[in-house]
């Protein structure tokens, strides 16, 4: 079907007097761009934090986290069930401050309304 | 043990050993409760009042006045004996004045010092302890700690009334009613857990009401005095210590999603295996020894299951349901005769044993949640709180035994975890730990 909608695609033309796409600084003003630009880089940057946290505790975690297979009365395979959900409850309490910083920046941006405690249940 | 009742400042004494009860009076029992439940309800609404000014005492002086202390002290004396009529768990009337002779009755210490931090935080400190006392057997005034709502759908409402009416007490007073009427003696499993909900609910009230300092202990040792522990060919054995990791109990749900999940599935197979078994039982009198195995050991995965879901152990179980693989574990005696008439109506005989186990289902919930906060806390889980989340882990396996063919022996309600004499030397210093 994708193939065949290609080959109609392929004998149509793009009409000349087709206009461009209007840069952004003609439809919002410059504050506005600065504000969105503003929130975006926040995010960036919270996001690499994140990230960065997220493998310094997964580091600490790979050679630490051994010492839970004392908390284990399951074989190897139990255990190793153990670790992986363990891990999975570390990377969820490790990532929660850092969405809440995100979902604090949404509510300061108007770009969520939902309040802290009704996020915290959804989340 | 001994030593750790009688340093309670509120025990509970059973008078009543011969169980007998007269059935004309257990047939009209709640009517004939109406008068005390009027006379504990004036009681109750004084003693409440008196509890504050007693409160405002200790804040003052450091020490209740004796007067007041006697006052209340002889309100949840007279609790205990109303209670123990209406669960009957004792038999005679228990008239207005709070006599010294009942058969189920309070010894309670007279006043000392208490410490004022504890006093003015009393309403809040308490809370724990009415929560799982509104589980165990109610409280004074109403006939019971009204904890939760009365919704009349779903599955959790059944739950929360028997909550609201008096919990485990109330189910097994229910159950002794039918037992009474037909044997005219109350049963002695039954009766037992009534005195140890009662004990425990005592405690917590006198807590409450500025009777003591000391935290309620939720340990079923303390029913060593007037309770016997049975021998049943399933059996709970606890071997597990008390340390918690902080991490593993934060995320206990999470982590047991797999065996939740596996236990679900296994379950599955063991409703075929126990039709299988039931057939077989019919026929030959007795389980086939490999249906057997597996059905004990699916009892068994269960019980390490809900221990470290609930946190009554503290490590992640295996799967296979072994004996001895977990700290928390049952001992289930090898197949046994049994007999067809009771096989063939075992569903149907099973019904009362699960009236029971879901009542203390409710207690055990609570445990785990009050467990979960103080092991995040600590870092250890309470060692009252653990033996009492046993207990109710036994029952619901001898129940889950006794429908699936696993035993032809009917559960016990006994509060004991183990007999006196198993028991090995206890820590004093661990006595005045809660719960």
């Amino acid at each position: 079907m994708l193939t065949a909608a290609s080959l109609f695609l392929l004998h149509t033309s793009v009409p000349d007097d087709l206009s461009k796409a209007s840069p952004p600084t003609a439809i919002f003003d410059q504050k506005l761009l600065h504000r969105a630009e503003h929130y975006e880089r926040f995010l960036d940057v919270l996001w690499v934090l994140s990230t960065l946290t997220l493998l310094a505790v997964l580091a600490v975690y790979a050679r630490r986290g051994v010492a839970y297979v004392r908390e284990s009365s399951a074989g190897p395979i139990g255990t190793g069930m153990l670790l992986g959900m363990l891990g999975l409850g570390i990377v969820w309490l490790v990532e929660l401050p850092f969405r809440l910083v995100a979902h604090w920046w949404d509510r300061r941006y108007g770009a969520d309304e939902i309040g802290y405690v009704a996020w915290l249940f959804g989340d | 043990m001994a030593a750790s009742r009688a340093e309670r400042p509120i025990r509970l004494v059973v008078r009543d050993s011969d169980l007998a009860r007269r059935r004309l009076t257990v047939f009209f029992r709640l009517i004939l409760a109406i008068p005390v439940f009027v006379w504990l309800l004036v009681w109750g609404v004084a003693a409440f009042v008196v509890a504050f000014v007693l409160w405002l005492g200790i804040l003052i002086n450091g020490e209740p006045p004796e007067s007041l202390h006697a006052f209340v002290a002889g309100y949840l004396r007279y609790w205990s004996h109303a209670s123990a009529y209406v669960f009957l768990a004792a038999d005679p009337w228990p008239g207005f004045r709070g006599s010294t002779d009942y058969p189920v009755d309070l010894e309670i210490d007279p006043p000392t010092r208490q410490s004022r931090w504890k006093t003015v935080f009393r309403l809040f400190l308490a809370l724990p302890a009415i929560l799982l006392a509104s589980t165990l057997g109610g409280a004074p005034g109403e006939g019971g700690w009204q904890f939760g709502s009365y919704h009349s759908q779903g599955h959790g409402s059944e739950w929360r009334v028997w909550s609201g009416v008096g919990g485990v007490a109330a189910v097994c007073a229910f159950l002794t009613w039918f037992y009474a009427l037909v044997r005219r003696r109350a049963p002695r499993g039954l009766r037992d857990l009534v005195a140890y909900s009662l004990s425990y609910t005592a405690q917590a009230t006198g807590y409450l009401l500025l009777l003591t300092d000391r935290y309620p202990s939720a340990d079923p040792a303390q029913a060593e005095g007037y309770a016997e522990l049975p021998e049943h060919p399933v059996r709970i054995t606890v071997d597990d210590p008390l340390e918690r990791s902080r991490l593993t109990v934060f995320f206990r749900l999470l982590l047991a999603i797999p065996h939740l999940i596996w236990l679900l599935l296994w379950s599955i197979g063991a409703f075929f295996a126990a039709v299988v078994a039931w057939f077989a039982a019919l026929v030959t009198g007795s389980v086939p020894s490999s249906l057997h195995r597996f059905l004990a050991a699916f009892v068994r995965y269960g019980t390490h299951v809900y221990a470290y879901v609930l946190l009554v152990g503290g490590r992640f179980p295996g799967f296979v349901g072994r004996e001895g693989s977990y700290g928390i574990d049952l001992q289930i005696e090898p197949r046994e005769r049994q007999r067809r008439w009771a096989t063939f109506f075992r569903f149907f005989l099973a019904i009362p044993a699960f009236f029971v186990s879901s009542a203390l289902s409710g207690a055990l919930f609570v445990v785990g949640f009050l467990t979960w906060w103080y092991a995040l806390v600590t870092g250890r889980a309470p060692d009252g709180l653990r033996n009492l989340g046993a207990v109710c882990l036994r029952y619901g396996a001898q129940t889950n035994a006794y429908l699936l063919l696993v035993t032809p022996r009917y559960p016990s309600g006994s509060p004991l975890l183990e007999h006196a004499a198993a028991k090995p030397a206890t820590d004093l210093t661990a006595l005045g730990e809660p719960y």
